[in-house]
């Protein structure tokens, strides 16, 4: 490993980490508001195909990546509907969207363009670069929102419980359905940035980020901020294993599948030791 | 014209078959402190929620400075000018205490962002102006139980509340804490503010309130000046008097206990600040303590019954620590136990009567009982019997009424099997004949050689059944002696409202 | 809501029949709107399945290893905790069956059954300490269940994928795969040419047992009261290692799903072969309902749609895919509350929905 691989490096840690951030930070909305959507993942996989499929029509990128948030848009606020509207259970509703998500984009795939497979879209990859930079300044500009804004204060509001909501005058309900949007949106264009990156859908491409993202946003703790620390180191273990499979380390090529499993496992391992120091700070009860 | 004037207010809740408040009148001017007090349940809570426009009343009305005030409307009150402080505190703990205080007008810099600054400065002007303790950028939930209260107030004061309505301020505050918090209340009643002020700790009361209403079962029993009453006379006019109910007694000779006592507990604190306190229980006795809310029963319960681990001293049942014994071992066969917190900790309300009721005999039924129910309905329907409850052992215990599910939890703890028992608030949602026969089985328990730990706040069913009784103020044992009947039940509720409690110095 | 603690069978069935029956509505519909020829489509997707001995048997013994998940799930979710790493556990499980069966091929004179079953239990032990783990990180240190099942889960199937397709590769093979295991080691197929092996039967019995564990015994009635309220259990004395027996048993059957997919039909472990069982098995725990007897109909329903979208998109020209959309839907239809559009809802504000209402 010479020096100039430093850079792209960081440049592999950065696309990978901007569009679970974004993502992370949409979930951290979710999270907030008291209301966890575990359908990130769905919303991903949904943005991405949208991306490309609009990128591939029009042959225009920014279009592709309006309609990726779109398409998570769509998605959470169904998922907003039935929690929030009809009671349904949040998680439940999260993951059946994560199983609709991948079904639903293929029927589509196969009633358009007759394949569920590959769909090239290299409009999309115009600006790599640029879309690369959206991604992370959305990222920022939400987090910022989210902890400095008005509506960021009462979403906490809505998270804080029923009752303080109430004695506050907040209606939980509507802050909570807006923080599902959100999270949505947000998720949606990761997707379709994850399509850009390539310029192209390729079937199950989110592998599993979204779920990814909902980690980064439980180790973030309460602040938006750690959300997007955690989504940058996630980037970039998963560009050094990458970067392990590329230069060939002996038996790095299998290796580098293996280091995947790193970010989980050492999420896992971290999350327990924080609870138990937490435990043990507190005193059991 | 006055400030406040509440007229008639009667409030009736459905679901516990509890008349409240029965016409409650009283009239507060500027700038005066009234003190509301009276025993648990007398109606002082109710009335406070209906002046903040939290609960509506059935009847009777609100007025503020002649206008009426909508009922159940906690904006219109706030728009009156009632500022609420509620005994729980109902600030967001992630949120910093400025922020909390904005909440609902926030400030803004530049469209949608908040404004740190002026929040702060907002906050920061208040904390001044009265005087409070506090950082307007601290998170809430750092805050001290202390500076909590003070959050809550300067909530209150922040909408220009001109009368503070504060429910139990002092439940969670240490003696010192208290102190400080009376301080500020005589800095803002200065301050022009009108004070009603919820408590059933009179040696406060008498300290800071200009005028006394004092409650009893829902019904104004004397309106006074502070000056026209002391401590006695107050804690007087606020006990029941015995009527019916679990059986008048006299002077009750007190039995020598049998043997070394069955539960122990050694130099356990149950306050913040509080001297440890030590109890023991021998065979054969029923020892009763009694205690308001706030004064450390409930951890006394927790710490009795082996749900929490007391942060010094040791629990000691047979001899032996509380925790070295197993708990399915512990609560099958040697520890009883009767939770204040019936629906959470005392059933399992969406399982069946029978289960509940048999709960901790589940070993006594071999494999075959599990699969074909009968005998254990059987079991259940006896057990229940026993106990006068009438009810189809699969119904959800969920779907019983209030007293009903106390005969379930009875039935389950009262069989005789434990050798000793801990029963907190054992006679709750029970009527007055059921009552009577549930303290007569606590003391066919004790003469069967049963060591029983009687908690709850009822000097009245506490004198039904002990031999010997302890009142806690403040987490600390105010009180105890031998049941001798009428004058007992008078020391201990002088005891309990801290009657006698050696005052920090305060001006 | 009746006040009896079992309700009827007929009153829990009702609710979740009526979700099934909504989501094959929803197959009618598209089959009638997308589809060109949509008798055919009807045709193909509800009775295909069961037009030949061949396609029948398919159905069953894909319903296995689903079954077997969705019992694990099930008894998890009995105790109060979420098991999110079903795909995990059956992950290692198909390692755990695939090296026993392999190393055991090895060996003669093992009497025929006792190899398959050896194979089994390693996969279920794989499973169960998989689960294990985050019962134990939930004792030791108050770390929810349902985040480090699935992240324990997610490490454990790319570890797994990774020594599939890496060292223990079957180098004579195109398939990123283990070696083949051999026959007498497989699970014999019960009607061949059929693939319906011993799997079904042996889901089935799991099944029977589980419901007779959960409904029929006293360890059960003790998990029921434990998920229902941990308070009252602790209060009651209910050993603190109830729990863990119940992940234990929850992983130890995803492992045993595990076990049928790689001594059945494929007889070998592949890189993938999980495909997502873990999670239609939670979703058929969702429907099924935590005392296990709704599982096997609802897994039935679960193979059946998959099998019906396939053979629809091969007679007729609706998309395989068809059936995730289909049970989304009865999932949906599930967790709804449909007892009226304006009813209170559980999570949020009340009034966003409704008309504001008098007062406050």
């Amino acid at each position: 490993m010479s020096l100039d691989t430093l850079p792209s490096l960081g440049l592999a840690a950065l696309s990978s980490a901007a569009p679970l951030g974004l993502a992370a930070v949409g979930g951290f909305a979710t999270e907030s508001a008291g209301s966890l959507s575990i359908a990130l993942e769905g919303c991903m996989l949904a943005g991405a195909f949208s991306a490309a499929a609009v990128g591939r029509a029009t042959g225009d990128a920014a279009l592709g990546m309006a309609a990726g948030a779109m398409a998570g848009l769509l998605l959470s606020s169904l998922v907003g509907a039935l929690a929030l509207g009809l009671g349904a259970d949040v998680f439940v509703v999260g993951l059946a969207v994560n199983i609709l998500a991948p079904g639903a984009v293929s029927m589509v795939s196969q009633a358009a363009y007759g394949t569920k497979g590959v769909l090239s879209a290299e409009a999309l990859r115009a600006g790599e670069l640029r879309i690369l930079a959206l991604l992370a300044a959305a990222a920022l500009l939400l987090a910022f929102f989210l902890s400095r804004s008005v509506f960021g204060l009462r979403l906490r509001v809505a998270g804080a419980g029923d009752e303080v909501a109430k004695a506050a005058g907040i209606a939980s309900g509507p802050y909570r359905y807006a923080a599902h949007l959100i999270a949505g949106a947000s998720s949606g264009l990761a997707g379709a940035a994850l399509a850009a990156g390539i310029g192209a859908y390729v079937p199950g491409m989110s592998t599993g980020r979204g779920w990814i993202a909902l980690v980064a946003v439980f180790l973030g703790g309460r602040r938006p901020g750690g959300a997007l620390l955690a989504s940058l180191l996630f980037g970039l273990l998963f560009a050094l294993a990458n970067l392990a499979q590329g230069i060939g380390f002996p038996g790095a090529a299998s290796g580098a599948e293996l280091l995947q499993a790193v970010p989980y496992a050492a999420t896992a391992i971290a999350l327990v030791a924080w609870r138990r120091a937490k435990r043990g700070r507190e005193g059991r009860t | 014209m006055e400030l406040l004037c509440a007229r008639g207010i009667t409030k009736y809740f459905r679901d516990t078959l509890t008349l409240a408040d029965d016409r409650v009148s009283l009239s507060m001017a500027d700038g005066e402190t009234r003190a509301v007090v009276g025993e648990n349940g007398a109606g002082k809570s109710t009335l406070a929620r209906v002046i903040a426009g939290i609960v509506a009343q059935d009847s009777g009305e609100v007025l503020v400075r002649g206008r009426r005030v909508r009922p159940g409307s906690v904006r219109d009150a706030e728009a009156a000018g009632i500022g609420f402080v509620p005994q729980v505190s109902l600030l967001a703990g992630s949120l910093s205490v400025a922020e909390n205080i904005v909440l609902g007008r926030e400030p803004r810099s530049i469209g949608w962002l908040l404004s740190r600054r002026k929040a702060y400065v907002e906050t920061a002007l208040l904390v001044e102006r009265f005087g409070f303790r506090l950082d307007p950028d601290a998170l809430v939930s750092s805050l001290t139980a202390a500076e909590r209260r003070q959050a809550d107030i300067a909530k209150a004061l922040a909408r220009g509340g001109e009368l503070l309505v504060l429910d139990e301020p002092t439940s969670i505050l240490s003696e010192a804490e208290s102190a400080g918090l009376f301080e500020l209340l005589a800095r803002l009643a200065k301050a022009g503010k009108a004070i009603l002020l919820i408590t059933h700790r009179l040696s406060e009361v008498l300290g800071a309130a200009d005028t006394i209403t004092v409650l009893r079962d829902g019904a104004v029993v004397a309106d006074l000046r502070a000056g026209e009453a002391d401590e006695a006379a107050l804690s007087g006019l606020m006990a029941r008097r015995g009527s019916g109910g679990a059986s008048a007694r006299t002077a009750v000779p007190w039995r020598r206990p049998w043997g070394p006592p069955v539960l122990e507990l050694r130099g356990v604190p149950l306050a913040r600040g509080g001297r440890p306190v030590s109890l023991a229980v021998h065979p054969g006795e029923v020892l009763a303590v009694t205690a308001l809310a706030g004064n450390g029963l409930g951890l006394l319960e927790d710490y009795a019954s082996g749900t929490k681990a007391p942060p010094a001293g040791e629990v000691l049942v047979e001899g032996a620590r509380l925790d070295s014994i197993p708990r399915g071992e512990l609560r099958a066969r040697r520890l009883g136990y009767v939770p204040s917190d019936r629906e959470r900790r005392g059933l399992c309300l969406p399982a069946s009567t029978r289960d509940n009721i048999l709960a901790l005999r589940r070993r006594e039924f071999p494999a075959r009982d599990w699969i074909v129910a009968r005998r254990r309905d059987e079991a259940a329907n006896e057990a229940a019997g026993r106990f006068g409850l009438v009810a189809d052992p699969r119904q959800t215990a969920a779907s019983l009424s209030g007293g009903n599910r106390q005969r379930l939890l009875l039935a389950r703890e009262l069989d005789g099997r434990h050798t000793v028992l801990v029963l907190a608030e054992p006679l709750q949602s029970l009527d007055r004949a059921s009552q009577a026969e549930a303290a007569s089985l606590i003391r066919d328990l004790a003469a069967r050689g049963c060591a029983l730990l009687f908690l709850g706040s009822s000097v009245e069913e506490a004198i039904g059944v002990a031999d010997r009784l302890v009142a806690l103020y403040r987490g600390e044992v105010a009180w105890e002696g031998p049941n001798e009947g009428a004058p007992t039940a008078a020391r201990l509720i002088a005891a309990m409202t801290g009657a006698g409690f050696p005052r920090a110095s305060t001006a | 809501m009746s006040d009896r603690s079992s309700l009827s069978l007929a009153e829990r069935a009702l609710p979740r029949i009526a979700a099934l029956g909504a989501s094959l509505g929803f197959a009618a519909l598209y089959a009638l709107l997308a589809s060109s020829d949509p008798r055919h489509a009807l045709a193909a997707f509800f009775v295909g399945p069961f037009s030949s001995r061949y396609s029948f048997y398919s159905l069953l013994e894909s319903s296995a290893p689903l079954l077997a998940c969705a019992l694990g799930a099930c008894i998890a979710f009995r105790a109060g905790a979420f098991n999110l790493g079903g795909e995990g556990q059956v992950s290692v499980g198909t390692l755990a069956a695939a090296l026993a069966g392999g190393a055991l091929g090895g060996m003669g004179g093992l009497p025929p059954l006792a190899g398959i079953a050896i194979a089994i239990l390693a996969a279920a032990a794989a499973g169960s300490a998989l689960a294990l783990l985050s019962a134990i990180a939930w004792r030791r240190a108050g770390a929810q269940v349902m985040l480090t099942s699935f992240l324990f889960a997610q490490a454990a199937s790319i570890a797994v994928d990774w020594a599939i397709g890496g060292p223990l590769r079957d180098p004579g093979s195109n398939l990123l795969a283990m070696p083949l295991i051999a026959r007498g080691l497989r699970l014999p197929l019960l009607l061949p040419p059929s693939p319906l092996s011993f799997a079904f039967p042996i889901a089935l019995v799991l099944a029977v047992c589980a419901v007779f564990f959960t409904k029929g015994s006293r360890a059960g009635s003790e998990i029921r009261l434990l998920g229902k309220n941990p308070d009252f259990a602790r209060a009651i004395g209910l050993s603190p290692r109830l729990g863990a027996w119940a992940m234990g048993i929850s992983g130890a059957l995803a492992g045993v799903a595990g076990s049928f997919l790689v001594l059945g039909q494929a007889g070998r472990a592949i890189v993938g072969m999980t495909g997502g069982v873990g999670w239609n098995g939670l979703a058929v725990a969702l429907i099924a309902g935590s005392d296990g007897l709704g599982a096997l109909p609802a897994a039935l329903f679960f193979a059946w749609l998959d099998a019906g979208a396939r053979q629809a998109s091969i007679l007729a020209d609706l998309s395989p895919d068809a059936s995730s959309v289909l049970k989304a839907v009865a999932l949906f239809l599930i967790t709804a509350k449909l007892a009226g559009p304006y009813r209170r809802p559980r999570i949020g504000g009340g009034k966003f929905w409704k008309r504001r209402e008098a007062g406050s």
